[in-house]
């Protein structure tokens, strides 16, 4: 492990700062991986981790990549590296069949290991399985990975070139340490507001300059006593804002004075949406107007168990609206045989909802309820980019699964509070 | 090294997904068939457009990690990206390929502005306003740049 650009005089400061000053979350999880104290701003030039998450959409360029090199060299410890088949299965066409088949293959030979279609999605995996925990560095070919955060892991999303890097060596290629900034919740959340509002406004208010590639790390009561489920939602979005990931320790660490953070008090959030085209266009749901053709239930944000049962529990004795088709899709295996253990997934068919297999589904725009030019969908996931789910004409809002299922009623992004009471 | 190449400017926060659409993400396994794709959506006729230095604004590369946003600018012979920032895993994506993602001030850039790149002296020279930037990389950048790529690096580590 070597360290670059440290002047003499860089050392005798940041000696000082080692001593004096307490170390963030990430701080001491990097200090622990790298054998030495390291701070903010420092670089490694390899960064040893503990897990690699591959997904099938990376999957098929890391192959092509990995035989490129003509080395037939085997992975550094393939016990730790979890590949997962969950953007676009099951496949809706020939090209994808094989490119799934091909991924299997290199699984099984490489001994990697391998969730198959029907798993669920990569972000709901692998903390149901027990396989990432607080104080792990996790590294994924999937933006999405800072959803491992709410554990209290060090996790976040990378390329194909730095995964078979990873995939070799056990390490991470020219690592700087990055800030932290917090996130300080007060309050509490009123009856119909959830941990998607909650980021949806922050994503909204904060300054995208003072997050960009910084750790956001949330605390307070109203994140301590959030579930597993909505601290999972939390830490999802953070790398719409091009933070480089979210975390969630507790109990909660102290905050050294001089570390950068903003207070958010919960007690009057309303229900949030993001307008399109941006994850970031979050408003007061009292200020969108729309009617919607859509309504997607799914993604690595929105479609664990207690999101599901939110949803099913405005869809009781309720009709889905005739304009609009709603999508759901239980974010994993496990899941979906949960709801159909407790009767919400009949509550769904019988409101006339289209139920899935677990996958991203139309989160990705590929397959699975994938958007015409006319479209106008409320969805639980992540993103309403231009085009992301299907069409460039489609226009997307996200919400909270509350909202997608109060929406999918009224045929109009609807408060889900007018339908809880 | 010196690249030349007319300017094409864009806006803040030019997402992945803009870049390349999920949809092509899949299409085939040869990457060079990504620079079809390169602003599909927004810019159609990218790949025959003379303008092969972007010079955008802020957050450029945000959202997804695809790595295929980087093959598709790379296989539409974009040379270099400028920008006042890029979304992280983009630009890490970009110097793993040893695309130049170069962090500057673009606002004085206009369309179709014949811009220099010497990455001896680093610079970036505007021959049609007459003006100079200078920029800085790090050095693990400069040795991705120098060794065409993270691959070069993962060969030499394992061999």
């Amino acid at each position: 492990m070597k360290i670059f650009y440290f002047s003499d005089s860089e050392n005798t400061f940041k000696s000082f700062l080692y001593y004096y000053s307490m170390p963030t979350i990430v701080e001491h999880i990097v200090s622990t991986h790298a054998g030495h104290p390291v701070r903010a701003g420092d670089v490694l030039e390899e960064l040893p981790v503990d897990s690699l998450l591959i997904n099938d959409v990376a999957a098929v360029q890391l192959w092509e990549r990995y035989e490129s090199l003509k080395l037939e060299a085997p992975p550094y410890d393939p016990s730790a590296i979890f590949v997962v088949l969950d953007h676009v299965v099951p496949p809706p066409d020939p090209v994808i069949a094989d490119n799934l088949y091909r991924t299997k293959k290199f699984a099984r030979k490489l001994h990697l290991n391998l969730f198959r279609e029907g798993e669920g999605i990569e972000h709901v995996l692998l903390p149901e399985h027990g396989l990432v925990s607080s104080g792990d560095i996790l590294v994924g070919t999937d933006s999405h990975t800072c959803t491992n955060g709410a554990l209290g892991c060090f996790a976040f999303g990378i390329g194909i070139t730095d995964a078979l890097f990873v995939m070799l060596t056990g390490t991470f290629y020219n690592f700087e340490v990055p800030e932290t900034v917090h996130l300080i919740c007060s309050g509490q959340l009123s009856q119909g507001v959830y941990a998607k509002d909650v980021i949806l406004y922050m994503l909204s208010h904060l300054d995208t300059q003072a997050v960009f590639d910084r750790v956001l790390q949330f605390s307070g009561n109203p994140v301590d006593s959030m579930s597993l489920d909505e601290k999972s939602t939390l830490c999802n979005m953070v790398t719409e804002i091009s933070a480089r990931t979210g975390i969630i320790s507790s109990p909660t660490p102290d905050i050294s004075a001089d570390d950068s953070q903003y207070e958010f008090f919960l007690n009057d959030i309303p229900p949030y949406v993001a307008v399109p085209h941006s994850p970031l266009h979050g408003k007061p749901i009292s200020e969108v107007h729309t009617d919607i053709t859509k309504a997607f239930l799914g993604s690595c944000t929105n479609a664990r168990f207690s999101d599901l049962e939110v949803a099913a529990s405005i869809l009781e004795g309720r009709q889905v609206c005739e304009q609009v088709d709603l999508y759901v899709v239980p974010g994993s295996r496990h899941i979906f045989n949960q709801i159909s253990q407790v009767g919400i997934l009949s509550q769904f068919l019988q409101a006339g909802a289209v139920v899935l297999p677990p996958n991203c589904a139309a989160c990705f725009g590929r397959h699975m309820g994938t958007l015409g030019p006319h479209d106008i969908c409320i969805s639980s996931g992540n993103r309403n980019y231009v085009g992301r789910m299907g069409s460039k004409d489609a226009q997307v809002y996200l919400g909270s699964p509350a909202t997608v299922a109060a929406s999918a009623v009224t045929g109009t992004i609807t408060d889900p509070r007018e339908l809880m009471t | 090294m010196i690249i030349s190449a007319p300017a094409l400017i864009m806006g803040n926060d030019i997402d992945t997904d803009t870049i390349i659409p999920t949809y092509a993400l899949q299409l085939s396994r040869d990457p060079t068939v990504f620079g079809e794709y390169a602003f599909h959506h927004t810019i159609p006729d990218f790949k025959e457009r003379g303008e092969k230095i972007l010079a955008a604004g802020t957050n450029f590369g945000c959202g997804s990690s695809r790595e295929e946003a980087v093959f598709a600018l790379m296989h539409a012979e974009v040379k270099a990206i400028l920008a006042p920032s890029f979304a992280p895993i983009f630009r890490r994506n970009a110097f793993n390929n040893a695309l130049p993602c170069i962090e500057m001030d673009t606002s004085p850039i206009t369309d179709g502005d014949c811009l220099e790149i010497d990455f001896e002296v680093h610079t970036v020279f505007n021959s049609t306003q007459h003006t100079t930037f200078s920029f800085s990389l790090t050095p693990p950048e400069e040795t991705l740049l120098t060794k065409g790529g993270l691959l070069s690096l993962l060969r030499e580590r394992l061999t």
